[in-house]
């Protein structure tokens, strides 16, 4: 049975017939890496969440290109899977990535006291010196 | 089976590195002892312990039908379950850290 081929140019891949639509690839792997990236906020602290994100979001990037282009090609659960999935990895980049911000910035002001950068305004001779024993972290 | 299991979990409770290291808790402190509460079977306790835990059970239980019998809607209901269960999460984070 030929449903009707309005849409088809040759040369343009294939036709986006009813029932011949193609899933989009990595739909699903980017639905699964969306929603576990949160797991990373609980264990290992935020930093799981941030890689399983931002391999996420990496993957999401071709089909999204691909839908931009042709988007009556592809299935539309696939569609809908990418997009949850892509929300999903930017909210756990977002969490991961925030409080990766926050305990960094705490551990800058944490060494030695949570003041310890007061001391560099009081003896600016010390400056330097105080600088590297900062500088590994 | 379970006793063994949440004995094992009771002996093997990770510290968080950010409540020795740096005083502050983390977005995960509590998910432990609210996931050995569930295990026994007081849900209020755990709840109260680490809101966010039920939702993300639930969450992944969808996830995993979803991947099997393809729902209609059931992208959008998981972001939904995933964003309200971020937002309980950091909620519940605020509030602790406050106190």
């Amino acid at each position: 049975m030929e449903e009707k081929n309005t849409g088809t140019q040759p040369n343009q891949g294939p036709s986006p017939a009813e029932g011949e639509k193609l899933m989009l690839p990595n739909s699903t792997a980017v639905l699964v890496l969306g929603i576990v990236s949160i797991v990373g906020v609980l264990c290992s602290q935020g930093i799981l969440g941030v890689i399983l994100g931002i391999l996420g979001l990496v993957l999401a990037s071709t089909p999204m290109k691909m839908i931009n282009e042709h988007p009556e090609r592809y299935t539309e659960s696939s569609i809908k899977n990418l997009k949850a999935g892509r929300v999903c990895s930017i909210i756990g980049v977002a969490l991961g990535g925030a409080f990766l911000l926050l305990a960094f910035f705490l551990l800058l002001l944490g060494l030695g006291g949570f003041f310890a950068l007061l001391p560099f305004l009081d003896n600016m001779n010390n400056f330097n010196v105080d600088m590297i024993t900062l500088l590994p972290f | 089976m379970r006793e063994q299991l949440i004995q094992w979990l009771e002996a093997h409770l990770q510290p968080c590195v950010y409540k020795q290291n740096l005083g502050i808790e983390c977005l995960g402190c509590g998910f432990q002892r609210s996931l050995i509460a569930l295990l026994k079977g007081n849900i209020w306790e755990s709840i109260l312990l680490y809101p966010g835990l039920l939702p993300m059970l639930v969450l992944f239980a969808f996830l995993i039908l979803h991947l099997i019998f393809h729902f209609k809607k059931g992208a959008a209901i998981l972001k939904y379950i995933f964003l309200t269960d971020a937002a309980i999460i950091v909620t519940n984070y605020i509030i602790q850290t406050i106190q």
